[in-house]
């Protein structure tokens, strides 16, 4: 069933990416998104590891350069959160294997499915709000948020160094 | 690279672009990314405290006999939503019912109760960690922990059982067992006879021996001298196996290897010996000489086949170098050398013959060995075909210099053709009378 749903997500996602940009008027772009689809499923296939990591990069940049071009901002939040959802169902998958008969595997499946949906509408549903709510910020704003974020990231990448043990 | 590292950097990216861009759309973008990372936080791991007690059905098995490991696990510290267990089990382990991992979640104080069983191959294992580790609900923090448990399985060599084998030393030890010693005394076989002694059986005496030699002397008495007859004593021996377990001769490709048939015949052939009473030590030669001194019975078996159940191929290159300490083995005592056998093995194993040693090798046949576990082609028939020539060209060469020779085809059962091998001594030695000084 993960399985599935990765597949599914993936290719919904990358789908709406190729689309968004077809409907930009970038037609190659959406032809190189369609055929990193194709790859990607290849080399999941393959079980090569890192392919997930890589597409969520190469999709997230991608929809966020595309903004530039007037991709459609619904297509590309759709994307990258399908992706999204592919790329955490790809890590579910490699921790699934520790699963024994005894503990029931297609409930756990269901039950992080459950719990991941629940995440995304979350995000979808603040993002919708974010973009009916706008609020018009000055310079001294962007250079508060920016610091904010460079002193947030850093602090969460030096907190997660120790916790991985 | 991490997930979470990956995740953080997405986000500090479309942060920083929709920043440096007045772009809103990138930081639009990042907020499901950020509500995903934030989901995985609040419900991060904490620390671990786990309690691990351990219950093994058989410490000490056959080959593919079922091992029942009971493991109950306490968790003593926060719920654990998502709780990956992995018990490290021996290389060429196939688990037969349940399993050896486990993915659970355990609130506090709960204790879960798990038991699998696998079957192995030969080899000692000790289970000294159990795996932990737990994450949160997406994966992105994880804590690990190795759970130090104890038990230990020694999964001991098959040895199939020979029940006759002849041997003839030069040189006995002083108890009796089943080797002719060369010397008159009690036994079975008809050794010669003497003249009667005080002491000996009415049984004994060899009446028409003594008839012949009676006389009469001048004055007419007749003198009666008795002869009794003498019986050789059959005693016990040195035996010392040296098994050869250097990589390069037993390796035969990637993952074929014929040193388990060499286990297996130093187990039937030191089970055998032992039986028989004799005094029996094993050397294993690999990358290091291991040593399992003499001795006798069921508490040397179980010594031996300890020893061959941890017995690992080591990397040594020649067999020239080996030295057999004479006040373990003294020179006309029984050497058995169980080994695949390559060119340069010959000379050394001449020498051990030429001081005095009773020498028997057992070699495995490798090529018949890899042959049967190749492609059958008309190339690989034909090299077989050649390799087989120079191999009963060395072996020939051994028989030649004494050396009792066992070529023993891997797909026929070890005790059949080493007891059709070693039933009876060698012609030559018989023709030599035992090989008596």
């Amino acid at each position: 069933m993960t399985k599935n749903f990765l597949v599914a997500s993936l290719t919904l996602g990358l789908f709406c990416l190729a689309a968004g940009w077809v409907s930009a008027g970038v037609g190659w772009m959406g032809v190189a998104v369609l055929g990193l689809l194709l790859l990607s499923l290849f080399l999941l296939r393959r079980n090569f590891r890192p392919t997930l990591a890589l597409v969520l990069t190469m999709t997230v940049l991608s929809a966020a350069i595309g903004l530039w071009v007037r991709v459609n901002l619904s297509l590309a939040l759709v994307a990258v959160v399908c992706v999204l959802a592919a790329w955490d169902l790809d890590g579910f998958a490699q921790r699934l294997v520790f699963a024994g008969p005894e503990d029931n595997p297609q409930q756990l499946e269901q039950e992080h499915i459950t719990r991941l949906n629940l995440v995304v509408l979350l995000g979808v549903g603040l993002n919708l709000l974010s973009q009916t709510i706008r609020y018009k910020f000055g310079f001294e704003w962007a250079l508060l948020l920016a610091i904010l974020a460079f002193y947030g990231i850093g602090t969460l990448v030096n907190a997660m160094r120790p916790a991985r043990g | 690279m991490s997930r979470i590292l990956l995740l953080g950097f997405l986000i500090f990216v479309l942060l920083l672009g929709g920043l440096a861009s007045f772009h809103p759309g990138w930081l639009e973008l990042a907020i499901p990314l950020l509500v995903y990372l934030l989901a995985g936080f609040l419900f991060a791991p904490a620390r671990l405290d786990l309690s691990v007690e351990r219950l093994i059905s058989d410490e000490r098995v056959a080959p593919g006999q079922p091992v029942t490991v009971s493991l109950r696990i306490t968790n003593h510290a926060a719920s654990i939503r998502e709780l990956s267990l992995l018990d490290p089990l021996p290389e060429n382990s196939t688990v037969t019912i349940g399993s050896s991992r486990r993915l659970v979640s355990l609130k506090k104080g709960e204790t879960l109760d798990w038991e699998y069983t696998f079957i192995s191959k030969r080899g000692f294992h000790a289970f000294s960690v159990l795996e932990a580790s737990a994450t949160d609900l997406f994966g992105l923090l994880t804590v690990r922990q190795s759970l130090p448990t104890s038990g230990q399985v020694l999964i001991l060599p098959a040895a199939p059982r020979v029940r006759r084998l002849a041997i003839r030393t030069r040189a006995t030890r002083v108890y009796s067992g089943t080797i002719p010693a060369h010397q008159g005394g009690p036994g079975v076989d008809f050794f010669g006879v003497r003249e009667y002694q005080p002491g000996d059986s009415l049984h004994a005496v060899n009446w028409r021996v003594s008839a012949r030699f009676s006389s009469r002397s001048g004055d007419g008495r007749e003198s009666q001298a008795l002869f009794s007859n003498e019986y050789e004593q059959e005693r016990v021996a040195d035996v010392g196996i040296i098994l050869d377990a250097r990589r390069h001769v037993n390796q035969l490709g990637e993952n074929l290897t014929i040193f388990d048939e060499s286990i297996l015949a130093s187990a039937s052939l030191s089970d055998a010996f032992l039986a028989s009473g004799n005094r029996v030590g094993l050397l294993i030669y690999g990358q290091f000489i291991n040593w399992s001194l003499p001795g006798y019975g069921k508490l040397q078996r179980e010594r031996i086949l300890h020893a061959l159940a941890r017995a690992v191929p080591g990397e040594s290159q020649a067999f020239a170098g080996i030295y057999i300490p004479r006040s373990l083995f003294p020179v006309n005592s029984q050497l058995v050398f169980i080994s695949p056998l390559v060119d340069d093995d010959i000379q050394p194993l001449v020498n051990l013959r030429a001081l005095g040693y009773a020498l028997i090798v057992v070699s495995p046949n490798a090529i018949r060995f890899e042959a049967a576990h190749l492609r059958q082609s008309e190339p690989v028939r034909q090299a077989a075909r050649i390799l087989s020539m120079a191999r009963q060209v060395t072996l020939q060469r051994l028989r030649h210099a004494g050396v009792q020779v066992v070529d023993w085809d891997t797909t026929s059962p070890f005790e059949q053709v080493v007891e059709s091998a070693l039933a009876r001594p060698p012609s030559f030695i018989r023709a030599i009378g035992g090989g008596t000084r």
